[in-house]
């Protein structure tokens, strides 16, 4: 049963149909995403759409695999620390700009990032994501806010 | 001989541990889907029982689609009780290992068999 929606391959590549200019408007493809996702893997979902939508409907062959392992990596790690670490998760948003992909991740939390590594007494997951963010982004700004704060990171697209 | 997992191993809607069990005298734990801090539970509980109890661990992340660093911390841990082997990483885990230095000090093998095929490394 066709839902209107584009599947999105498991293994990211493009789909055989693509989408030129002319398609019609639907909402996966679009560079604001005005719910914000559930959790990380949501949160993921929304990049690949994004990515797929940007560079296979145009008849290329879309972004290195590398280049959208990096994005998803990056989404995912301020996405769990949103939920996890930041008092939940208030905004998502991702598009695609001159320099590569920008992501907006909103928090409640006016806390900083968790930047330490983990300490032996914390839950048995976690403290390797905020290095990794660092190390796959170009640049990454954490804004304050009264009830929270905006992290805004440059994926490169190359 | 692989064995399935048991039925509390992992909630039915992301069975991220596929399969377990003994073959060439390591134990191997294949890992599937996306690997993340809200699934990864079950695949962290196999491997902590299996490297409890193993010489060898040879992680099969052949299936594996993404992975953040919740599988680092996982791998990390695993490492350091036991000899963990990673078996056909895709482009997601290769990634992560490079990204964040792992593949320095844990080893990967292009598939499955090279990764059983080689002795333990004395220690």
């Amino acid at each position: 049963m066709n839902n209107g929606e584009r599947e999105v391959p498991e293994d990211g590549r493009c789909p055989a149909e693509t989408v030129g200019p002319s398609a019609p408007q639907k909402p996966v493809g679009t560079d604001r995403v005005p719910a914000v996702p559930q959790n990380a893997a949501a949160a993921r979902a929304v990049v690949t759409r994004l990515l797929e939508a940007r560079f296979c409907g145009l008849g290329g062959e879309g972004l290195a695999d590398v280049v959208v392992a990096d994005a998803l990596l990056v989404t995912s790690e301020l996405v769990t620390n949103a939920v996890r670490h930041g008092g939940g998760l208030t905004g998502f948003s991702a598009e695609v700009v001159d320099d590569g992909l920008l992501l907006t991740v909103s928090d409640a939390s006016t806390r900083a990032p968790v930047m330490t590594e983990r300490d032996p007494g914390s839950a048995p997951v976690g403290g390797y994501g905020w290095p990794l963010v660092r190390r796959l982004t170009e640049r990454v700004s954490v804004t304050h806010l009264p009830d929270g704060k905006h992290i805004v990171a440059l994926v490169a697209l190359v | 001989m692989v064995r399935e997992p048991l039925d509390n191993s992992a909630p039915a809607h992301s069975p991220v541990v596929a399969a377990e069990g003994e073959s060439n005298g390591s134990w191997v734990v294949r890992a599937q889907g996306a690997l993340d801090s809200d699934t990864i539970d079950p695949l962290f509980i196999a491997m902590w029982q299996a490297a409890a109890g193993h010489e060898v661990v040879v992680l099969d992340t052949s299936a594996v689609t993404f992975a953040d660093s919740s599988f680092l911390s996982l791998l990390i841990e695993v490492h350091q009780r036991t000899e963990l082997r990673i078996a056909a990483p895709g482009t997601a885990v290769t990634r992560l290992l490079r990204i964040a230095g792992v593949d320095r000090v844990i080893r990967s093998y292009p598939t499955l068999d090279a990764a059983l095929g080689t002795p333990p490394a004395t220690s």
